[in-house]
């Protein structure tokens, strides 16, 4: 009997070791941190990836982080991650990358469709995975090693977000949020642009694409006012010009709403909340006039927000997602969409913001 | 006691998500599945409130015990076996499905017969227990995960990326639709949990009242809306056609950027490891006691401390079934079978509904064919 009972229990815990069956070790694991995708304008082998790879170290101090980029150009993006691996000693791990990058020629010359089959059908690659532009190249981003990297690859994770940085020019797009946006009807991707300027990353324009292929950029002030209006970014700025210095409110709630009104000739109204306090100011300009201030900064932010949507528009681009809106007000009701790509070009856009000054700070 | 019977409808409820039921309604989103929401709910709810209002009637009887009581021999050891297929083949689906869904998440390295044997070794325990046994472990395991399940499942509503014009547009569109046929079955998976009552109605007490019966079709609308529309926000009206593993994808679309790991799919995972095996040991031990039932000798026991030698052989020919099943099928076959069986099963419960009724006519009509057996010792099994 003790010994049925030993036996039963044996082969039970014996159950529990075949989990270490087939895993490779963490020590014979290269961690991927960055990946970039460019186009190598060559037919033959036009994809060329780049991925950044950790060294594992004992200890974690800025400036400390350890890494070793790898390229290789191939006709395809699986291939060339599969050709990569002759290059390295270790299994690569893709599970915690999070940072992808698409270089700017590849998504003007041939789209994002091709690297986000890629990176949508892996199975270890996150949904919340961060997807930019790289300017110039892909190549350049993944291979920028920042000194404030406290281990390899977090710098350019944090700068996403409001985990590290919370930056209003930043626009964060995560892999699902693309991928959506690259099938949505009434509903086109728009991706940061990050650059390298001085041993940092700069990601503070924002481009937007027609599904496949860019087809606008904005420069970083449209960028700012595309976050507030489309994302409702906390932590932005408003900024209205005045003598002797700009007026500037630190926003630190900002709430946007997008709505169609009326039937036959709508009108694309953006209703936008902002609260916050006065940053920089000309001295007692806020108790003179309170609500008047309140009242000037939101029509000079509705100002700026329409010529924005109008440029938006007129590039044939709809990131806000107003079709989808109009689908939806419509039940998506046969020739709904036909109706709305014939509307989209003439819409008019109204921007209501109301702003709400909460203080002067700490002086008048 | 009551709260066992809540369990199941608790459970079942969160379920769907491995049972591949917002894989067939989201497959069908432009077609009919919205507007055979509603009739779900009307049938879910009805059925429910009959299967529970007929065993309140019989306190202590099992199915098969009732059969016993109106049918003759042959006809009730058929319908026992039906319920046996339809039991068991859940329990098998749902354990490929989800070694499937770990071995692509979890373990893509491991083979996926490694995954299927450590969970049907689990499932092969739980299920040979007693049925008393049986539903201790699972209130443990309920009450362990569903907080934490339905923590995500808020996460996921109250989410800033969610949507809403998405799920506006094929609210808006679906409901104009004519109802399919097919999301009607499987939506009507999500209300029934009250068809464990079938065997578990053993363990209720004679003076059992079903409260709070309302609760019902606003657990499972619920659990249906929000596994439905979920995805949709999260992935779009056209994106999430695409999708396989539609809710595996959707949880690892959220973060918990300051939890201990910040994939939530990890989690998600771990929290449908439990309730699959939940599953599995509920629907392979009715399917056990169901068949055990066909035999002459066979007494409707719910504590034996030593559990019979024949449960264990029993179990063991199912997870052999489910190695065997693993080995012939893959994952589209899976989703074809899986849609099958949500299909058969909603008109075997169908008919169950029909035969409970007639039951009760005849038991009101004193057409019994054999007295009520009195009830089996329910001393916990301690005595000789």
């Amino acid at each position: 009997m003790i010994g049925k009972r030993l036996l039963s229990v044996v082969s039970c815990l014996a159950l529990l070791v075949l989990g270490g069956c087939q895993l490779k070790d963490i020590d014979k694991r290269y961690f991927v941190v960055s990946a970039g995708f460019d186009y190598s304008n060559n037919t033959a082998k036009p994809y060329r990836v780049t991925l950044r790879l950790a060294l594992p170290s004992s200890k974690v101090e800025e400036g400390g982080a350890m890494s070793v980029v790898q390229t290789v150009d191939a006709p395809s993006i699986a291939e060339a991650v599969r050709h990569l691996k002759a290059t390295v000693d270790k299994e690569l791990e893709f599970g915690h990358c999070r940072e992808f990058i698409l270089g700017r020629e590849l998504v003007e010359k041939d789209g994002i469709d091709t690297s986000m089959q890629w990176l949508t059908r892996r199975r270890d690659i996150q949904s919340v995975s961060n997807i930019m532009i790289g300017e110039p190249d892909a190549l350049s981003v993944v291979s920028l090693k920042p000194k404030s990297e406290r281990y390899p690859g977090n710098s350019l994770f944090l700068s996403f977000g409001n985990e590290g940085t919370e930056s209003a020019h930043t626009v964060t797009t995560y892999l699902f949020d693309l991928y959506r946006r690259l099938y949505e009807t009434g509903l086109d991707p728009v991706l940061p642009v990050a650059g390298v300027f001085q041993d940092a990353y700069k990601i503070d324009r924002a481009a937007m694409l027609n599904k496949n292929k860019a087809k606008l950029y904005l420069d970083p002030e449209e960028t700012l006012i595309f976050n507030m209006t489309s994302f409702g970014v906390n932590n932005t700025i408003l900024v209205m010009p005045d003598k002797p210095i700009n007026v500037v409110l630190a926003a630190t709630n900002t709430k946007a709403k997008i709505d169609l009104k009326g039937g036959k000739d709508p009108v694309a109204v953006v209703q936008v909340k902002i609260e916050g306090f006065l940053e920089q100011s000309p001295p007692f300009l806020l108790e003179q006039d309170w609500g008047g201030l309140e009242r000037k900064m939101g029509e000079h932010f509705s100002e700026q927000a329409e010529r924005l949507l109008y440029k938006i528009r007129d590039a044939g681009v709809d990131p806000y997602g107003f079709g989808l809106h109009y689908l939806a007000d419509h039940h998506n009701a046969k020739g709904s969409w036909e109706k709305w790509n014939r509307l989209y070009p003439q819409i008019r856009f109204e921007v209501r913001t109301s702003v709400s000054i909460q203080g002067s700070g700490l002086i008048r | 006691m009551i709260r066992y019977y809540y369990y199941h409808i608790l459970y079942v409820g969160m379920m769907n998500i491995m049972v591949l039921v917002p894989y067939v309604l989201i497959s069908h989103r432009f077609n009919g599945a919205v507007s055979s929401f509603p009739l779900a709910i009307v049938f879910g709810t009805v059925y429910s409130f009959v299967t529970s209002a007929v065993f309140q009637r019989f306190p202590g009887l099992g199915l098969p015990e009732i059969y016993k009581l109106f049918l003759p021999v042959w006809l009730a050891n058929c319908l026992n076996l039906i319920g046996v297929a339809v039991w068991s083949t859940a329990g098998v689906i749902v354990l490929f499905s989800y070694s499937n869904t770990v071995g692509i998440f979890f373990n893509p390295e491991a083979s996926s017969y490694l995954n299927l044997a450590i969970m049907a070794a689990a499932c092969l325990w739980a299920a040979t227990r007693s049925s008393r046994s049986v539903q201790f472990t699972h209130e443990i395991l309920l009450i362990i995960c569903s907080p934490l399940i339905l923590w995500i499942l808020f996460k996921a509503v109250f989410s800033s990326w969610l949507d809403w014009d998405a799920i506006r547009l094929v609210a808006g569109e679906g409901i104009r639709k004519p109802p399919s046929m097919t999301c009607f079955f499987a939506a009507t998976f999500v209300f029934s949990g009250h068809m464990n009552i079938t065997l578990f109605n053993r363990l209720n007490p004679g003076n059992l009242k079903f409260r709070l019966r309302w609760t019902i079709p606003i657990i499972g609308a619920f659990f249906l809306l929000v596994s439905f529309f979920v995805p949709i926000g999260f992935h779009g009206t056209q994106a999430v056609g695409n999708y396989l593993y539609v809710w595996s994808v959707t949880t690892d679309s959220l973060m918990m950027k300051y939890g201990f790991i910040q994939r939530v799919l990890y989690l998600f995972l771990l929290l449908y490891t439990f309730l699959s095996l939940l599953f599995v040991m509920n629907t392979w031990h009715t399917g056990m006691e169901f068949f055990k039932a066909c035999f002459k000798r066979y007494k409707p026991l719910t504590d034996e401390v030593n559990v019979p030698a024949i449960n264990w052989w029993i179990c063991v020919v199912l997870a052999g079934t489910t190695f065997a099943y693993a080995y012939f099928t893959n994952d589209m076959i899976n989703r074809v079978a899986a849609e099958v069986w949500l299909t058969v099963r909603f008109f075997i419960e169908s008919i169950l509904i029909v035969l409970l009724l007639v039951f009760l006519f005849m038991k009101k009509k004193g057409y019994q064919r054999r007295p009520i057996p009195s009830r089996t010792q329910t001393n916990g099994g301690a005595g000789p």
